[in-house]
Order: C-alpha cells, then sequence, then structure tokens
C-alpha cells in the first residue's frame, strides 16, 4: 500500500543533547512503589546531568497502562505528587510500548521549539503489584474490544509473526531460542537487569509454552522499573563542559491501529512497515546510508525473540529473511559487528512497558559515553535505539551519537 | 402444497462416550457415546449451523419467518429467533418467534410454520436445538445429547409434501424442569413410558391414518421421537409396522436431542429417502404432532449439503470427564473473568458483529472488514458499499496460546484471509490443535465468546471445514 512519506522536516541533527541518565534495577521490585521508582530514576539522572531538579522546565511522564498496574500514571499529575514537581507543564504520554520513545520525542521536540531550556522524558511501569495473570493477561482477556483480538494475548500478538516468518523462510525454534540465550548472555553483565543468569538453546526450547512457537524464555517478563533522561539543546550542553551524547535522527510513526493491522490482507506478518519506515526517517535524519557498516551498538525492541529478528531485518542490518542468520553469525553478539542489546534487552532486563524505549536511552547513552562496563563497546560512536508497541505498528527510533 | 424446501442438521463435534460416563461415576460402561456441544455452543449457536446448512446455495428463497424451538433457549427473557435471524443476515420483513416448554417444541414449531405459510407468509424457516442438562452422575445423563435442525418450510418448490397432520394435547409429567431447576428431572421411567409415550403416540398415529385413510404399510418409513433404543420399536410393532420401516433414533450415536430430536431423525430419513415415498413423523412431549410427509422429485437436488451422516463421521472424544463438567461450567471456584463488551455497541455494530459485514470501497474495490469511514487502501472518505463477508477462508498465520483463559486451552488464533477479500482475525474452535497449518480451509462457526456486559456476546470463531464440506 502506498503511504505518504513524511517530508520536508526540519534538520534536527545534533541540536539537542540527552545531559543526564538514570534507571532503577529493573526486577520484580517488590519493595518499591511507583513514586520510589519515579524518585529514583530521575534523580540518578539530575545527578548524572549535575543540575538541580528544581531545573526542570517541562517533563513528560511515560506509563504505558495504568489500569493493568497500580492505577498510577494516568496523568502528569502522578509525576508532580511522587517528585514535587510543581507548577510546570507535565504530560503523561500514552502509546504502549513505544511510550516511552514517544515521551523522548516529546522532550526533544519542546527543546527544538526554544520554549524550555531543561527538560525531563521519564518513563516507569509497577506491574508487579499484581501476579501477571492479573494485569497484561487480564488486559487481553478483560479490557480491549469485545471481540477484535479476543484470544491474542502480548505473546500471541508476536508468535503470529513467528509462525509466518517459519512458513516463509524456514526459520526455526533454535533460531529464536539463540536470540535468548545472546541476550540473557549480555544481561548477565548487568546489575541492572532482571535475569542475571546464563541460559543455552535447550533450556530454551524446553521451557513451558506461552504463545507456540513461544516458549517463556522466549518472552520477556513481567517487571517494575523506571528511566529518565535529561534534556538540553546541545549548544548550551557544550557549553557546559560535561559529558552528553547528541541526539542524531528521531522518528516516530504511527502505521496503524492496535486491531486493525490484524485485519489488513496485505500485512505479510514477517515485518512491520512502521519499523521501516521510522528507520528510513531516522537514517536519513542522521546521515546513515549502511547502518550495519555505521551504527556500532543498537538496543532494538526483543519484547519476544522474534521481534529482534524481523526487526533487524527492518532496520536493514540484513535483509528480509536473514534476521536468523545474523544471530547465528555472531554479528549482533558482544564483540561482533554490530552488537544488539547489549543490556540484555528486555528479554532479560525485563519490560516495565512505558519505561523501555527510555531504558534503552540510558544504556545507549552509557555506551557513548564509554560508561557500559563489560559490556562497553569499544569506541562506540554512533548508537541506534529502536521501541515498538501495540502489533508493531508504532514505533520509535532514535540515533545518539558521542561528542 | 405446504412442504419442506430445504432442511439441514447440525450435530456438535463432541462426543461423550458412555464409557466415559460410566469410568466417572463407577458405573458399568455402556455401548455408545453421545454428541455435547462445545464449551462455546448453545442451542442458538446450534440452529445458527443447522440454518446455514439448510439454506445453503437458496438465495432465491430467503425466509420472510424464523421460528425457533428449544427448552433451552440462551434467555429467559430476550427472544432467540430475532439473533438466528440476524446471524442468518436476513433482512426485514420478518416474523420470529420462539417456542418452547415442551420437548414437542420443534413439531409445534413447524404447524405454526405450514399455518403461516398457508396464511400467506412466503417462506418460513424453523430451527430447532436443545443442549439440556442432565445431573452429572444421575439417571439422565447417559441419554440426553445435544444437537440442531433446520427445516425451510413454504409453498413452492418444496422437496417434500407436507400432506396432512394431526395433533392432541396431554397434560403429562413425563421429563419437566421447574423455572428454578438446573437438570432435567423425570417421572418413573415405567410410568411415563407406558401411560405418557405409549399411550400418546397410539393415540395420535392412529387419528393421523383414520384422518387421512392411509395403512401402516403406506409409508417407506415411520418416524418414531424417541428417547431411548426400544420404545419406539415397540409402538410400531403395536401399531402394525414393520422393524424395517423404523427410522433409527440415533440415541446411540447422537443421543436424546429434545426439542430439535425429531426434525434431527427427520433429516436422517430424508438423506436417505427417495422421491416418491411417504413418511410419517410422530412427535412427542404434552401431547403428539403427527405428520403425512410424500417426497418429491425435487428432494434429490439437495443432496449436495452437508449430511448428517458427515456430521456424524466428523468427531472428537471428550476426554477426561471432568473436561466435560468444565465445558458445561459445573466446576466451581475457578476465578471469574469479566471482559469489556456493552449492549449499546452491540447494538449499534451488530451488522459487523452478528451479520458479519464488511464493506467494499466504491472508489478501489477494496473489502474491508471491521468497517471503516475511510479507505485503507485510496483513503476516499464514506464511499463504500457495506458486503456480506464469506464465512470461509484459508488460514495466513496462527498461533497456540496457553494462557488466554478458557475451559478448553490452549486457544488458537488463526488470521483468516477470507474468500472475496478481506482479512479477519478469529479464535479457532472444534480442531485439532496438532494439525492446524498455514493453508488450511477453514468455516466461520457462531460461538458465544464471553459474557460481557452479563449478556451472551455471540461472534464469530473459524474451525476446520466439518464433515469434508
Amino acid at each position: 500500500m502506498n503511504r505518504p512519506r513524511p517530508k520536508g522536516e526540519m534538520s534536527i541533527k545534533d541540536k539537542v543533547a540527552i545531559v543526564g541518565v538514570g534507571s532503577t534495577k529493573f526486577g520484580e521490585n517488590f519493595e518499591m512503589s511507583y513514586d520510589d521508582l519515579l524518585v529514583e530514576a530521575i534523580y540518578e539522572a539530575v545527578e548524572d546531568a549535575g543540575i538541580e531538579a528544581r531545573d526542570i522546565q517541562a517533563a513528560w511522564l511515560s506509563t504505558a497502562f495504568p489500569d493493568a498496574g497500580v492505577y498510577k500514571g494516568r496523568s502528569g499529575m502522578d509525576l508532580a505528587d511522587a517528585t514535587a514537581l510543581f507548577d510546570i507543564p507535565i504530560t503523561r504520554v500514552s502509546n504502549y510500548c513505544a511510550a516511552a520513545g514517544d515521551a523522548l520525542r516529546n522532550a526533544m521536540t519542546a527543546i527544538l521549539s526554544g520554549m524550555y531550556d531543561i527538560v525531563l522524558a521519564v518513563g516507569v511501569e509497577k506491574l508487579r503489584d499484581r501476579p501477571p495473570r492479573e494485569s497484561l493477561i487480564a488486559m487481553n482477556a478483560d479490557t480491549g474490544h469485545p471481540f477484535f483480538q479476543k484470544g491474542i494475548t502480548a505473546p500471541g500478538t508476536f508468535a503470529m509473526l513467528a509462525t509466518r516468518h517459519f512458513h516463509r523462510f524456514g526459520t526455526t525454534k533454535e533460531d529464536l531460542a539463540l536470540v535468548s540465550v545472546k541476550n540473557h548472555r549480555h544481561g548477565s553483565f548487568n546489575p541492572k537487569a532482571q535475569y542475571g543468569s546464563l541460559i543455552d538453546v535447550q533450556t530454551v526450547l524446553k521451557a513451558p509454552l506461552v504463545s507456540e512457537p513461544l516458549g517463556v524464555l522466549d518472552c520477556c517478563p513481567t517487571t517494575d522499573g523506571a528511566a529518565a533522561a535529561i534534556l538540553m539543546r546541545a549548544d548550551d550542553a557544550r557549553a557546559r563542559k560535561r559529558h552528553f551524547v547528541s541526539i542524531k535522527g528521531q522518528a516516530f510513526v504511527a502505521a496503524g491501529g492496535n486491531d486493525s493491522p490484524f485485519y489488513d490482507p496485505d500485512w505479510d506478518l514477517v515485518g512491520w512497515p512502521a519499523t521501516k519506515l521510522a528507520g528510513e526517517i531516522a537514517y536519513q535524519q542522521a546521515g546513515i546510508k549502511d547502518p550495519l557498516e555505521e551504527i556500532d551498538v543498537a538496543e532494538v525492541h526483543d519484547c519476544f525473540t522474534i521481534t529482534e529478528i524481523i526487526v533487524s531485518e527492518d532496520l536493514g542490518f540484513c535483509k528480509k529473511g536473514d534476521g536468523p542468520k545474523l544471530v547465528r553469525d555472531g554479528v549482533t553478539t558482544l564483540g561482533g559487528k554490530l552488537p544488539i542489546n547489549t543490556s540484555g534487552g528486555l528479554l532479560s532486563c525485563g519490560h516495565p512497558i512505558g519505561a523501555s524505549g527510555l531504558r534503552m536511552i540510558y544504556n545507549l547513552t552509557k555506551q557513548l559515553e564509554g560508561k557500559a562496563g563489560k559490556v562497553q563497546v569499544e569506541g562506540a560512536k554512533l548508537a541506534l535505539a529502536h521501541n515498538l508497541g501495540g502489533p508493531g505498528a508504532i514505533v520509535a527510533v532514535t540515533i545518539l551519537g558521542a561528542e | 402444497m405446504v412442504g419442506i424446501k430445504s432442511y439441514g442438521a447440525y450435530i456438535p463435534i463432541y462426543r461423550l462416550k458412555q464409557e466415559t460416563i460410566g469410568q466417572a461415576w463407577g458405573r458399568p460402561p455402556r455401548q455408545g457415546e453421545k454428541a455435547v456441544a462445545n464449551f462455546d455452543e448453545d442451542s442458538l449457536t446450534m440452529a445458527t449451523e443447522s440454518s446455514i446448512n439448510c439454506l445453503a446455495g437458496l438465495d432465491q428463497a430467503r425466509p420472510g419467518g424464523v421460528f425457533f424451538a428449544s427448552t433451552t433457549a440462551p434467555y429467559k427473557e430476550k427472544q432467540t429467533s430475532s439473533i438466528l435471524a440476524a446471524a442468518l443476515d436476513l433482512s426485514n420483513p420478518i416474523r420470529s418467534a420462539d417456542f418452547g416448554g415442551s420437548l414437542r417444541s420443534g413439531t409445534i414449531a413447524l404447524r405454526a410454520a405450514i399455518d403461516a405459510v398457508k396464511g400467506g407468509l412466503k417462506n418460513v424457516l424453523v430451527g430447532a436445538a436443545d443442549s439440556r442438562l442432565a445431573e452429572p452422575g444421575g439417571d439422565q445423563e447417559p441419554q440426553i445429547g445435544d444437537a440442531a435442525a433446520s427445516l425451510l418450510i413454504g409453498d413452492s418448490d418444496v422437496a417434500v409434501e407436507i400432506e396432512d397432520a394431526f395433533t392432541i394435547c396431554d397434560d403429562f409429567l413425563d421429563t419437566w424442569r421447574k423455572a428454578s431447576d438446573i437438570y432435567v428431572l423425570a417421572s418413573d421411567s415405567r410410568f411415563s413410558q407406558s401411560r405418557g409415550y405409549m399411550r400418546n403416540m397410539e393415540e395420535a398415529v392412529k387419528g393421523l391414518l383414520q384422518q387421512t385413510d392411509l395403512r401402516p404399510g403406506d409409508f417407506a418409513k415411520a418416524i418414531f421421537q424417541s428417547a431411548d433404543a426400544r420404545g419406539h420399536l415397540a409402538l410400531a410393532k403395536k401399531l402394525g409396522f414393520e422393524a424395517s420401516q423404523v427410522q433409527d433414533p440415533l440415541v446411540g450415536s447422537v443421543g436424546y436431542c429434545g426439542a430439535a430430536h425429531a426434525l434431527l431423525m427427520l433429516v436422517a430419513a430424508l438423506d436417505e429417502a427417495r422421491p416418491g415415498e411417504r413418511l410419517l413423523l410422530v412427535n412427542y412431549g404434552d401431547g403428539c404432532d403427527a405428520f403425512v410427509l410424500r417426497a418429491t422429485e425435487k428432494l434429490g437436488q439437495l443432496r449436495a449439503r452437508r449430511s448428517l451422516k458427515a456430521y456424524l463421521g466428523d468427531s472428537k472424544s471428550l476426554t477426561p470427564y471432568q473436561k466435560y463438567l468444565k465445558f458445561r461450567g459445573l466446576v466451581v471456584g475457578e476465578k471469574g473473568h469479566d471482559p469489556f463488551s456493552s449492549p449499546i455497541m452491540y447494538w449499534r455494530e451488530q451488522n459487523q458483529y452478528l451479520r458479519l459485514h464488511g464493506v467494499r470501497c466504491r472508489s478501489c474495490g477494496r473489502v474491508q472488514y471491521p468497517m471503516v469511514r475511510v479507505c485503507r487502501g485510496c483513503r476516499a472518505k464514506d464511499n463504500f458499499d457495506e458486503i456480506s463477508m464469506s464465512r470461509k477462508g484459508q488460514v495466513f498465520s496462527f498461533e497456540i496460546d496457553h494462557y488466554f483463559p478458557t475451559p478448553d486451552p490452549p486457544t488458537v488464533m488463526a488470521e483468516v484471509d477470507m474468500e472475496g477479500g478481506g482479512r479477519i482475525l478469529l479464535q479457532m474452535t472444534d480442531l485439532d490443535v496438532a494439525k492446524v497449518q498455514v493453508g488450511m480451509s477453514v468455516e466461520l462457526a457462531l460461538r458465544s465468546m464471553h459474557h460481557g456486559a452479563k449478556f451472551i456476546n455471540y461472534y464469530w470463531k473459524c474451525r476446520p471445514i466439518r464433515g469434508g464440506g
């Protein structure tokens, strides 16, 4: 289907800086409330930026599913309340799993507008005050349209693509398992990841089935967590003579609805048009011609193993159908040409829905500042964050560069 | 002459073996099996299936009346025949009526349909279905089955002429359920067999034979509704019919299906009948209805439709017994699951749910489901023809969900490319999970999805094509 392509936006390359980032430990944070998570992430980011919290002039709060969690995050008020950030504009951003990527975009455009000097984008999700069956599964079973998608759960949404990818390209469950093995290994180096242990292919294959062909180790867990970023104009950041990274490109695409992609006979179910388009726009902004060669490190939305494979294809790291080969050949493993999800990704870090897109920004900022510890990609200069939501119909792609 | 223009049956895919019931309750195993509704089926969905079957290929004979007969209507208050009319995508003017209470209500509806056609109504669909609940472990349990049968009654091009009919009414306590009862209750079986069944059936058959001046030897088949495998044989003998004339009552394969049963037996007989043959149909329950039927040359032309034998030959064993209890909602203690729904939304968007309508863009021809205001292909606004979506398609992809709450896990979801365009995401039902594959052909079946907002949310699922199509 022909879709009109966005054109003629102002150049955003190197105009906005991320001057501070923060992230809580991701996991079953039974000791922490929604407010605790916000405070932890924001104050780490504030300290990293070398500012005071009261310097923040506007904020965007990303919580994807307040009603699946603790009913917090329905509005910006919940951020003001938790952190005493009173008397400034705060907007709650709701865009499914891509909400944090969208919060970052909103913060970025606010800086670009010139209206504010220092802004905050923060994502938080507090899911584990309830068992997973009562949060995300209940969301599919009890809320949503009475008939459309009734019977599907989040893993099922992606399993539908796995079946088709298997059918078209001969992809196997072993291919998927390799993604999980890789990301769990990466995550074992990340003290903030939910999972810290190594797994092997057989363990993934023998894990209980969730949404066939996906088993439980093909799926990210249900997680609590928050991540934050402080943004300024790049010129202001340079003048401060402190560390920062700059935004080279940023695209957000809503290519369909939450139900409608499943009712589109043109969808091949082996790719996401939103990812492809957002990637192309962001590459254009950043001046990237060959992403595999030019990008040093990437965090992509591996909510499920199949997602990383398909996203790698859609982002042009390989041709369609070759995603499994990219993993098998070690291209995307630490030490490979383009390490993907050196944090451990959603599979190992966990996926506090509204926080994940900013958690990626946290990890990539650390990479570009040379502070990524055991997973440091030597000399990383250019990084990509890919944050996807709904049935893959909304996507944020952000390109970051080292300064 | 008024007669049957078309007919169709429906037998759910699941069979509960008598052996399974016997094992569950520590009783000596009996022979045979009975048909039981899937967890998502009820009398309305089964009647929809038999009616779709009945109306297949008869686009020129759309009914002006829809009569539904059952003792297990899904609603106590709210008409079922109007739901059936919508599910069959029939348009007004329609006369809808529900018949219930009596196990004879299938033929009571048939008599009413005959009178309505004689009174000028063009084509009346009679859909009968029952899914009665016997007390688990009780005497009734081995006997009661679930099924549906439909007839299209008209006065032209009939496949079976209805030559005459005779009815008696009798207040007799054979089986019953008070308004508050869940399970079927019954009198002493020897009492009800002799003073109820035999006495009523005899009186009605004799009355009809006298009225028509016909003799037992004039009938190729005698269809004596029977709740067991013996009563009708004793009756036949007493009335002077040969055993070879007597239609098998299906009780060892389907079970006794209440209000649907006489029509189900009639469908079985019509599947085998030859033009010119005369059939006797006698139904029992609070009296009797007896009919003289005669097959015409048109009967042979209906044979392309799905036969009762096709349904009998395509079955799955429901085991273990606990699964049956879960299907019927008789396992307590499970946490409720409360899906969002809205009677307002269900009404506003009825055309795309019960009627399964989509749209075709007048500008670019793209078929779209659900209905949209702006074309996803060419972006033309409000320039569509509303169309009926095909109810057949092919699986483009699927997934097997082990966590979605259901009495019958796992839940298989399929992306189905519909014949004639459009793609619909549907739950699969009546399937063998191991046999699902990309490219398989499926047909749509109306099912009860859930009880969100405290009403029955009927919508379509898909399933492997029953009985080879």
